[in-house]
């Protein structure tokens, strides 16, 4: 008796003994999943790049401990990325998972999430704003962004700082571009825009040409065009723009978050010159964070990062600065997760500006308004203004139930003409919302 | 009235690249009587080629030229050491043609890479012209396009009726049995008409990389439109090809200028009227 409490107190204070001082762990393994072959390889394996980039500075050690990669390919397909998500937990045993990169991606590994709540996640370039907002789950965090998020600002700058009252968004028919238009809305009517038209093309359009023509004959009665598509429709778009002679009917493009990202920046040439656009992350900031982030990339991967590669970075150094509030003991679920969402990350560490997370698990960030311009012979994006400590929920921070409980955005919701968009607004956020919007001209 | 009459100008420069790219399929596909999946695949790889020469030469033209040929190459070794062992046998066929188009487009990826590129228009054909009786500034690259399909369409036309060589290709699309047995070496007939199909995609693809984009994909996608073009216009018959690309671009250009949402309804429409009524296609010969 008296021998088996001594062997239970004996075992006892071996256990705290070992938990106070050195690390549980011989080994930190890490999984990484996105499309690294297939159409969508450019997302993971920017993302990819820039967790290597990060694991590289330290060593692929965490005090010592060494850090193994454990690194996966969805092919951009949801039924592949679940198995995969389930190899990973299973078969390696990673303490805990980066990625992935696509929207229906996070959407489905946020679900999965939800059903393996002992292995934490950090979502990668994943934005739908569902994966931190209405399906929200305690392992998964975001160290990235929501498309509205980073594009609600941007409404209020053309209606406010470039007073444009009328704007076509032309962009890809499917969800993501939705949101952008939605958040452009949101930020563009109630700050003075009187309408935004929308036309959708199928994700991949053969030809922009008659949408050309369109916007040619509706030149006498709109301000500009914001082009919200993505990647090699981008390109397409911006020629198309030229031969049209649009660039003469209207004044620069404006752009969605991902249009004048640096991998575009080459192929648009001066095609780009003053597009404006915003994200939360601009290649042009001067911070030493991200001076250092560039080069370093430029010279492990022969070509400069964009936003992409970005993400990918933060995330591991976000896992990073929670191993070190928990002394590299990753092997509790738990604590790892509740540890990464206390991170707060400040100018001098990330490449993007500072940031800390919403109790969502998505970051309350800086949203800069980017210009392209040109410098040193090469096209940059620099920041015209900046939005500090902008949450997800945007200018709907205080009301973020409010926000949640609207009608999920569709292709043509919000409204785009101002009247119906306000009648719109009152049913959902009350009408002190609204008379506080009329008696300020826009947000505060 | 501005907007269709760029509807009606953007339809048919639209079918002019359409025509472009899907008369080599429906040549190959006329002697041969297998759809060579991996058309596309040609497309997109002649159009990186281009890009390459482009960048090395500053020859847009040269770059036309050799994207052409290196394709031509390609598909001389697609048909000599692979679709002729299979012979006769469809299906082995299509999957033959499908892998190495699956092939082709990894390769791409691993030497081009996967962001999009774009080869930029010869300064002697960016900018626009006024036309006379429509009074419209248009691209003078989209009127180039227009030009270069007449100019196809008339060679190839003229190729088929009037050489020796064309005579033989179409009797061999009647009679297969009988012009083998009259002693033409069908074997190599078959390897050259191959071959300038490989070279008319491969050339497509640099002209249409100049008109809007290359990445990697896009192989998929010029594949089903190409398919579209030919299922409208019959299998086979150039005059159908021609037309299955006029009906296909002015639906496009239509669509998307007064209901961009359902401009792929709009696309696939005549597929399926035209499927449900004759199934061979507006030209088409009947099936044997």
């Amino acid at each position: 008796m008296a021998k088996g409490k001594f062997a239970v107190l004996l075992t006892a204070v071996m256990f705290f003994a070992t938990v106070g001082t050195v690390s549980a762990v011989d080994e930190i393994r890490v999984g990484t999943i996105g499309p690294t072959t297939g159409w969508a390889t450019i997302f993971g394996e920017g993302a990819l790049q820039g967790v290597k980039l990060a694991l590289a500075e330290r060593d692929y050690k965490f005090n010592g401990i060494p850090i193994k990669l454990f690194s996966e390919d969805t092919k951009a397909d949801v039924e592949v990325m679940v198995t995969k998500l389930g190899s990973l937990k299973n078969r390696d045993k990673v303490h805990f998972i980066i990625g992935p990169s696509l929207g229906h991606e996070g959407m489905a590994a946020v679900d999965w999430g939800a059903r393996n709540p002992d292995t934490p996640m950090l979502i990668g370039y994943s934005a739908p704003e569902d994966i931190t907002m209405r399906k929200a789950t305690y392992s998964v965090v975001r160290p990235g962004w929501t498309g509205a998020q980073v594009i609600f600002n941007f409404g209020q700058y053309c209606a406010k700082d470039l007073g444009y009252k009328k704007i076509i968004i032309v962009g890809q028919d499917y969800s993501y571009p939705w949101d952008q238009a939605a958040g452009f809305i949101r930020g563009f009517l109630e700050n003075g825009g009187e309408e935004v038209l929308r036309i959708w093309h199928p994700v991949e359009a053969v030809d922009f040409s008659s949408i050309m023509a369109r916007l040619a004959s509706l030149s006498g009665e709109y301000d500009a065009v914001l082009n919200n598509s993505g990647g090699a429709q981008v390109v397409a778009f911006f020629k198309q723009w030229k031969q049209f002679g649009l660039d003469k009917k209207y004044p620069q493009i404006l752009g969605q978050a991902n249009v004048p990202i640096v991998s575009m920046l080459p192929e648009l040439g001066d095609q780009a010159l003053g597009v404006y656009s915003s994200l939360h992350y601009y290649d042009g900031n001067p911070s030493k964070a991200n001076q250092k982030f560039r080069e370093d990339f430029k010279k492990a991967y022969g070509h400069y990062p964009d936003v992409i590669a970005m993400q990918g970075y933060d995330a591991m150094r976000v896992a990073f600065k929670a191993m070190e509030a928990l002394n590299g003991k990753v092997d509790d679920p738990k604590a790892f997760v509740e540890a990464v969402r206390k991170v707060k990350m400040s100018n001098a560490e990330s490449p993007r500006g500072p940031f800390y997370f919403d109790s969502f698990g998505n970051p309350i960030q800086n949203i800069y308004i980017k210009k392209v311009v040109k410098k040193d012979g090469k096209l940059m994006n620099i920041a015209v203004k900046t939005y500090e400590n902008v949450s997800q929920f945007g200018p709907y921070a205080n009301m973020a139930q409010k926000y949640m409980a609207g009608p999920a955005t569709t292709r043509d919701y919000p409204p785009g003409k101002k009247a119906e968009y306000f009648a719109e607004i009152e049913k959902w956020f009350g009408k002190d919302y609204v008379k506080n919007l009329k008696k300020n001209g826009g947000w505060k | 009235m501005f907007l269709v009459k760029m509807c009606i100008l953007n339809g048919f420069t639209l079918a002019a690249l359409l025509f472009i790219v899907a008369s080599g399929l429906t040549l190959s596909f006329s002697l041969m009587r297998v759809v060579n999946l991996s058309h596309g695949a040609f497309y997109l790889a002649g159009g990186f080629v281009g890009l390459s020469v482009l960048n090395a030469s500053g020859s847009w033209l040269l770059a036309i030229g050799v994207a052409g040929i290196a394709i031509a190459v390609l598909a001389l070794v697609e048909e000599r050491f692979f679709l002729r062992w299979a012979r006769g046998n469809d299906l082995i066929e299509t999957l033959v043609s499908l892998s190495i188009a699956i092939i082709i487009g990894d390769l791409v990826l691993v030497i081009w890479g996967g962001y999009p590129k774009t080869i930029k228009i010869p300064e002697m054909l960016s900018g626009a012209v006024e036309i006379p009786i429509l009074v419209v500034y248009y691209p003078v690259y989209r009127l180039f396009m227009l030009a270069m399909a007449l100019v196809l369409g008339g060679g190839l036309w003229l190729f088929l009726k009037k050489t020796n060589l064309g005579i033989t290709i179409r009797a061999g699309v009647d009679n297969f049995n009988m012009v083998a047995a009259l002693g033409f070496n069908v074997k190599r007939i078959f390897t050259m008409v191959f071959a300038l199909s490989g070279f008319l995609a491969g050339a497509a693809g640099v002209v249409g990389g100049t008109l809007m984009m290359l990445v990697v994909g896009e192989d998929w996608r010029i594949l089903t439109l190409t398919l579209i073009v030919i299922i409208i216009g019959g299998l086979g018959s150039l005059i159908g090809t021609a037309v299955g690309a006029l009906i296909t671009g002015l639906a496009y250009s239509f669509a998307t200028a007064y209901i961009p949402e359902f401009s792929l309804f709009i696309l696939f429409l005549p597929v399926a009227v035209i499927l449900s009524i004759r199934p061979q296609g507006l030209f088409g010969k009947e099936a044997a």
